[in-house]
């Protein structure tokens, strides 16, 4: 049996008294789920790692009525490894994603986004699929998943679509989910091109803190070594996670060495709609956009 | 000198509790019918309250009281100036204070009848700028007064006018500081007990000085101090944090308590305790100094303005350390400071550890590299060339002349362990790459203990049980920094005891003698000294009682590993064995120690007199790796050497180096708690930033210890020394490495990449 911890007797915590009037569901299968959003008419609160959702409730947990408890839905923890694409469940941990060699190898730029995120504590809770639905324009993983091109498998009573990531997010904390839909899984195509990537996260300090700004980049490499495909996003300075699709296209067909880094800064920094807020202010943002666009690039052609 | 008890790296008597979590917290304590109050507070800064209306929270289930300003029988309180309403009656001055508490069966109770208390407020406009609250006419905050002012703290030494005349080169500076949350790990919390025994109250709790807090509770109940009791649990962290907020939530859970003849605990929340308790000050600081050619300074004039908030608080006394210690440790001629604290509507400010210094630090030691770059001279060369020696004269006029003044010695040692000037010029070149590296130092002298503030005693009551075990009784209080462990030792050491035969016993104002307030890194020096007179007292006692039973001289026997030993150290009996039988004997087994610090002085006029009776010295040198295209800061490493007169811990004294570099490493380049318009930005850790694990460097500490001849064994001060100095170091390494000079804390990375370029010059004659 589990001890009980002291001195919190009093604090709201999750326990069966709470739920006699509302409801907490916790599917075990993608059916149970599947059934629960069909039969239920009222609102669902949706909880998957619950690092943002318990800490933005504190003390206020009984505000919310009725639960739906992704946990222990095991068909939302696999990495499945395909020829052509990995497909993520978005409730497999950012620990998992950083510790993980194939994600390492296959897609380096989440894989230290993830182990970016926050803390030991809130990597092993947090989820892909929390980062994503939560849609920070902050979130970590999320200009990874924009330049790998990732798709959304989004499930629902009436059946799934798929997205693109980069369709999802329509401002901050706002996406294209609609009532009864939840994210399944990601999936990210595989190709045999050569991947240059970077990541860069800025922060006030080194662990646990969320980025002032941030910098995705990956280029995939033709066989006579010209950029084929370019993806350069920045997360934290604009309502979304912001692909720059003006500098992706200057770099196209180019030869990795003769970049015009410059240009393609300028761009970036022109681009974004950074605003004040307690992480920077937009000065600071639009300057450093400038200088992590430079930095990224050089990067790439050293590697 | 050989010791057995001090001067060991003793493990803390009080580890095992903690570790195994058997210690008791304040937000621990349960009692029969205990019930739950929550704070009501202000929606606005600044405003009138024009109605309050209970009468829906009242009728909630399971609500048993609730208090407003009218049931409290004195509202205003403080230790310095009575101000600090405890709950906010015809006005709220600030966006912490209180309206209304209320008190429920449960928790949740409280919570809901908050939210349906509702109070009818008239939005006053505030003063949120401490330099707008000065000038003459502006609206007073508090309207008893003549003006904003709390406070001027003026001293005039020498010939100002005359010392710049004789100066070569003069520079003129402007630095300010941010507010700062002291981030103890455990929120305020108290429980109120009515009735208990003979007390009217009884408040347990994470009370940093009960004594105060009795002080504070007696008056606005107006009852008796022996009627009120305080007892303090363990404490999780205070750096100086735990006094007025936490006294007012004291006096308010014993009214409730009163009212429903029940216990009644108030527990903070962190957002609770941010928007509540008071900060550590902001400071707007001009800086004027002078120099010859040669480096010799001739005149320093400077005007510190601290914002005191909405109430007085600390503020007299935290702004007079400050205009002590604002010229530095330089000797100069020809001074005149001016330190005053003003009412706004922002937050109140009060103690936190450094108390004064870390803002006038961060100034005076920024100051004094601007200075060098000026003279183009090396930050050592000028700092050696000005610094106290023995028997220099300080700014307020004291010869120092009671102690080993060892400025020289702790600079030259860190400076040489840090391998500094090789470094300093090093990075001073043109460095290659993005990340650019430099290194940084400062120094300090401080007064050790509360100086002219008050009168500086305290009390240790020792009882020597029949088997020889001890319970130790004390005035000052354990509030982590390892207090109980260092009077277990200094006890141990002149009774030839082993620590864990010690037993020091909660503070609780019942027993223990009061000794004022556990602050000014006091308690090793004031308090050591009174578990060593309690603990000597006992001793003569045990001598006589052994010389005239067994025919010894007192001046043979002496007690050792928990042995008597007498003529040709022959070992005559255990203390336990003694003890059993000076108790049958009828030997008076418990002393008292009261200790009063040697003679100090002070004119309020013209900030002269001898302030502290010692003082200690430190230098922490910083190495930096600054990101200029980011603005991101990496401190590799700290080298913090302190004097401590003697280390009775050295253990501990690591401790509090480690842990007075990491918060001062939080005050330089990460730590500010942003206010608009009195409503406070950041109420939690997700957005107050404070040091993680992560940002830790590499820390080397170098003790240093000429013993004091008014130190317990020679020890000293050192927790607020600790922290003192890591800022300005930081900022001189900052300048070294990026050349870039940031005259306004936190020196982040928003300040490396858009603050203003700030040019060298503006030396001239």
């Amino acid at each position: 049996m589990k001890k009980q911890s002291k001195g919190v007797k009093d604090r709201p915590r999750i326990s069966g008294k709470d739920f006699n009037q509302y409801k907490y569901f916790r599917p075990k299968s993608k059916k149970e789920l599947i059934r629960i959003i069909n039969g239920f008419q009222e609102d669902l609160t949706i909880i998957a790692g619950g690092t943002d959702l318990l800490v933005a409730n504190y003390q206020k947990l009984y505000e919310i009525k009725n639960w739906l408890d992704l946990n222990l839905l095991d068909e939302l923890k696999n990495i499945k490894m395909f020829d052509d694409k990995v497909e993520i469940g978005s409730m497999v941990t950012h620990q998992r994603l950083s510790k993980l060699d194939q994600i390492k190898e296959l897609f380096p730029v989440l894989h230290q986004a993830a182990a970016d995120v926050g803390s030991p504590q809130i990597r092993s809770r947090g989820t892909i699929g929390g980062n994503i639905v939560t849609s920070s324009p902050a979130g970590d993983l999320l200009p990874p998943l924009l330049i790998y091109d990732a798709k959304l498998k989004i499930i629902s009573g009436e059946g799934s679509r798929v997205v693109d990531a980069n369709e999802f997010f329509t401002g901050p904390k706002k996406n294209i989910l609609k009532k009864g839909e939840i994210l399944e899984k990601i999936i990210i195509p595989l190709k045999e091109d050569i991947y240059k990537g970077a990541w860069i996260k800025v922060g006030k300090r080194k662990a646990l803190i969320i980025s002032s700004i941030s910098l995705a980049l990956n280029l995939s490499m033709d066989r006579s070594n010209l950029i084929k495909k370019a993806r350069i996003c920045i997360g934290s300075a604009a309502p979304v996670p912001l692909r720059i699709k003006t500098a992706e296209q200057a770099i196209l067909k180019e030869e990795l060495t003769k970049i015009n880094i410059e240009e393609v800064a300028q761009i970036v920094s022109e681009k974004i709609s950074p605003i004040d807020d307690i992480r920077g202010t937009a000065k600071y943002r639009r300057q450093v956009a400038l200088n992590i666009t430079r930095k990224a690039l050089s990067e790439v052609m050293n590697q | 000198m050989e010791f057995n008890h001090v001067h060991k790296s003793k493990k803390r008597v009080d580890v095992y509790e903690k570790v195994t979590g058997r210690a008791k917290y304040g937000a621990d304590m349960r009692f029969p019918d205990m019930l739950y109050a929550q704070t009501l507070y202000t929606k606005y800064p600044y405003a009138e309250i024009k109605n309050i209306d209970l009468d829906k929270a009242k009728k909630q289930t399971d609500v048993e009281a609730i208090i407003t300003a009218e049931d409290v029988p004195n509202n205003k309180f403080g230790v310095i100036i009575e101000n600090q309403q405890v709950l906010a009656e015809d006005k709220s001055l600030f966006i912490g204070d209180g309206i209304a508490v209320v008190a429920a069966k449960t928790a949740k109770a409280a919570a809901r009848a908050i939210e349906l208390i509702d109070v009818e407020y008239k939005e006053l406009e505030g003063i949120y700028d401490p330099l707008k609250a000065r000038k003459e006419g502006s609206q007073l905050i508090h309207e008893e007064n003549e003006s904003n002012q709390v406070i001027h703290h003026p001293l005039r030494k020498g010939n100002i006018k005359q010392g710049f005349l004789e100066s070569d080169v003069i520079i003129k500076r402007e630095y300010d500081t941010p507010f700062i949350e002291q981030s103890y790990i455990e929120p305020e919390a108290v429980v109120a007990v009515p009735y208990q025994e003979n007390s009217t109250i009884t408040v347990y709790g994470s009370i940093q000085n009960p004594f105060a807090t009795q002080g504070a509770v007696a008056s606005v109940l107006k009852e008796k101090l022996n009627k009120i009791r305080i007892v303090q649990n363990h404490m999780g962290g205070s750096f100086g944090g735990k006094d007025e907020v936490v006294s007012s939530m004291a006096a308010r859970a014993a009214i409730l308590a009163l009212k429903t003849k029940k216990p009644v605990r108030l527990v903070n929340t962190r957002d609770q305790s941010i928007k509540e308790s008071y900060k550590r000050h902001p400071y707007k600081m001009k800086y004027k100094i002078g120099a010859t050619h040669d480096g010799q300074l001739k005149a320093m004039q400077i005007e510190a303005v601290a914002d005191s908030g909405a109430y007085a608080c600390q503020t007299p006394f935290v702004t007079w350390r400050s205009v002590v210690q604002a010229t530095g440790p330089y000797e100069v001629a020809n001074v005149k400071t001016d330190t005053y604290g003003f009412y706004t509507n922002n937050i109140y400010t009060g103690a936190m550890r450094g108390y004064g210094s870390p803002q006038v630090i961060f100034a005076q030691e920024s100051l004094m590299d601007e200075l060098a770059e000026e003279l183009d001279m090396d930050p050592v060369e000028l700092r050696l060339k000005n610094i106290y020696h023995n028997n220099s004269i300080t700014a307020s006029g004291q010869k120092l002349d009671s102690h080993q003044v060892s400025l020289e010695e702790v600079l030259t040692k860190a400076v040489e362990k840090s391998d500094f000037i090789e470094k300093y010029n090093r990075y001073k070149k043109e460095q290659t790459g993005d990340k650019k590296r430099g290194i940084g130092l400062s120094i300090s002298f401080r007064g050790c203990s509360l100086g002219a503030e008050a009168i500086d005693a305290a009390g240790i009551i020792l009882s020597l049980k029949k088997d020889g075990s001890v319970n130790l009784y004390s005035g000052l209080a354990e509030n982590g920094q390892g207090l109980k462990t260092v009077y277990c030792q200094i006890a141990g050491e002149i009774l030839g005891l082993d620590i864990d035969r010690i037993n020091f016993m909660e503070v609780d104002t019942l027993i223990s003698p009061d000794s004022g307030s556990t602050v000014a890194s006091r308690a090793t020096l004031i308090g050591g000294n009174a578990v060593k007179k309690a603990a000597n007292n006992l001793k003569n006692r045990i001598k006589k009682f052994i010389a005239e039973s067994y025919e010894q001289t007192e001046d043979d026997i002496v007690l050792k590993d928990g042995k008597i030993y007498g003529k040709k150290s022959i070992e005559i009996m255990s203390i336990a064995k003694m003890s059993s039988m000076a108790a049958m004997e009828g030997v008076c087994l418990t002393s008292y120690g009261w200790y009063v610090s040697p003679e100090i002085s002070w004119d309020e006029e013209i900030g002269q007199g001898n302030p502290y009776f010692t003082y200690v010295y430190g230098c922490q040198v910083a190495e930096v790796e600054v990101d200029i295209k980011t603005g991101e800061i990496n401190v590799l490493k700290m080298t913090a050497a302190h004097d401590v007169g003697r280390a009775i811990n050295p253990a501990n004294v690591k401790g509090q180096i480690y842990g007075g570099v990491m918060m001062g490493l939080g005050y330089g380049i990460m730590e500010e708690l942003k206010t608009n318009q009195g409503y406070i930005q950041n109420t939690n850790f997700d957005e107050y930033l404070i040091p993680t694990v992560k940002d830790m460097p590499d820390i080397d500490p170098i003790i240093v210890e000429n013993p004091d001849p008014d130190g317990p064994f020679g020890a000293k001060s050192i927790g607020e020394p600790t922290l003192e100095l890591g800022a300005a170091a930081i900022a001189n390494a900052v300048a070294n490495a990026a050349d870039k000079r940031i005259r306004s804390l936190p020196i982040n990375l928003e300040q490396i990449i858009v603050g203003r370029k700030l040019s060298k010059g503006g030396g001239q004659k």
